[in-house]
């Protein structure tokens, strides 16, 4: 048995893990974009705070892919997939066969027209490694252009190193995708108390009048690329499509991760979630289902942050559009707002605000399909 | 077996749970939302944010997986002769 995984992230390395794990025979190929062993997404906030070092980061010894006979090609992307001959071609020209494939390539991050030295993102090694350079040498602002999760890292980063800071979004608040305004506006608040000068309606960086002297911090979201996927005949959306059990609509090829766009059963439509524990999870249920198990991916995704000593937590499915109404609890003047997303009578996510403690309330109200009056908040 | 020792330092945790995501036979969320260490699923004795137990090598993976999903580096893993397992030292 022959199994490919396409990107060498954490949900394609777990995988390739998971199926050694099952299948000491097997050949296992793990194709990779990027040079470096795996390492920490979650961490490269912290080691551009300085808080840990570099060689931390790695989550595996280069020495790893041979210990555990993973055929690791590195620094090559996959350009074409033959699903009828049953083999990818990989940038290198080299055609690579499998009786199994798994595409676990995440998303790319999306950036702006505006270009320069100054312009960082905040996605790979590379790109801290660049950020932590800029911010070394700058005389200027931390100006973050962005209103969502990555962006609330840049800020938090920013704030942290003590340097002036500049939040500019377009939308009236940060989060405004998911968060209702009694949220946004305990947000905005939080950041005016710690000295964030915080400019909402911002269409582009240069509205806040950035100088080559301020490093520019941009996150705007991420998208995974389908165009490869669509010409080799895989269903996508916004991401490629998959049932419970991370299988495509092609015989023998999954997807796992940032990429997939699945059947979510506990709020019971196709979700995409974009974390790090569900990039874990699903490459782990991929690689069983790989060997031959049955195994649904079952999981209330979460992703939380902490905005310069606010808590920011989403969980479960917080897509407005997808919600029937909305519930709020709390307020901002008494420094925390959760908002509970309903559908069809059922609680299926919330945002919570400075309410930490409404976290298990809501994870076990949303596995449980509880109505939203059932849920016991605080 | 290995014997681990299990440590979430609750000064650091952030309640982000993704540790609970990954290895909830031995990280479950407390109501202060913070993670606490349980021992293959159960509580024996006390709640608590620090334990010593056997593990197979398949668990210990789990675990070690459990802590560096952590945003904040709040889990600590230590062997038997009490060397720190994670972070690496």
């Amino acid at each position: 048995m022959r199994h490919v995984i396409i990107g060498a992230g954490i949900s394609g390395t777990t995988a390739a893990e998971e199926l050694r794990k099952l299948d000491e025979t097997a050949e296992i190929v793990l194709i990779g974009e990027e040079h470096e062993v795996i390492y920490s997404r979650v961490l490269l906030p912290h080691y551009a705070k300085g808080i840990v070092s570099r060689e931390k980061i790695f989550l595996k010894k280069e020495t790893w892919y041979l210990d555990k006979n993973i055929e690791w090609l590195c620094g090559v992307r996959c350009e074409e997939i033959d699903t009828v001959n049953r083999f990818v071609t990989i940038s290198d020209g080299r055609e690579i066969p499998y009786d199994k494939l798994l595409i676990t390539t995440g998303a790319e991050i999306q950036t702006l027209p505006y270009d320069g030295e100054n312009v960082c993102y905040f996605q790979t090694l590379g790109d801290t490694e660049h950020l932590i350079a800029r911010m070394a040498s700058c005389s200027g602002r931390g100006v973050v252009y962005g209103g969502s999760f990555i962006a609330s890292e840049l800020i938090d980063l920013f704030v942290h190193r003590g340097m002036s800071t500049v939040a500019a979004f377009r939308g009236p608040w940060m989060f405004s995708r998911i968060l209702d305004a009694e949220s946004g506006a305990l947000v905005t608040t939080h950041l005016k108390r710690v000295g964030v000068d915080v400019r909402p309606g911002s269409e582009t960086p240069e509205s806040v009048g950035v100088t080559p002297d301020d490093v520019v911090a941009v996150g705007v979201g991420i998208a995974p690329e389908l165009g490869w996927v669509r010409d080799a005949g895989i269903e996508t959306g916004r991401g490629i499509l998959t049932n419970a059990r991370l299988e495509t609509n092609v015989a023998d090829v999954y997807a796992a991760g940032d990429i997939a766009e699945f059947d979510d059963l506990v709020v019971g439509r196709r979700v995409m979630a974009g974390n790090w524990p569900s990039a874990v999870m699903q490459g782990r249920v991929a690689a069983r289902n790989m060997a031959g198990a049955n195994e649904e991916f079952q999981n209330v995704s979460s992703y939380a942050t902490n905005l310069a000593g606010l808590d920011i937590i989403a969980v479960g499915d917080t897509d407005r559009a997808a919600s029937d109404s909305t519930v709020i609890v709390g307020s901002a003047s008494a420094g925390g707002v959760t908002q509970l997303f309903v559908r069809s009578g059922k609680l299926v996510g919330a945002t919570l605000v400075g309410r930490n403690h409404d976290r298990k309330a809501v994870t076990d109200g949303i596995k449980a399909g509880l109505a939203v009056g059932d849920v016991k908040l605080q | 077996m290995p014997k681990l020792t299990v440590k979430v330092d609750p000064d650091l945790c952030i309640g982000a749970a993704s540790c609970v995501t990954i290895a909830p036979e031995t990280f479950q969320m407390n109501d202060e939302n913070k993670a606490y260490v349980l021992d293959h699923g159960t509580e024996p004795g006390e709640r608590t944010y620090q334990r010593t137990f056997d593990v197979t090598a398949d668990e210990m993976e789990t675990i070690i997986m459990g802590a560096q999903s952590c945003p904040t580096l709040a889990i600590f893993i230590y062997d038997e002769s009490g060397k720190q397992l994670f972070p690496d030292v």
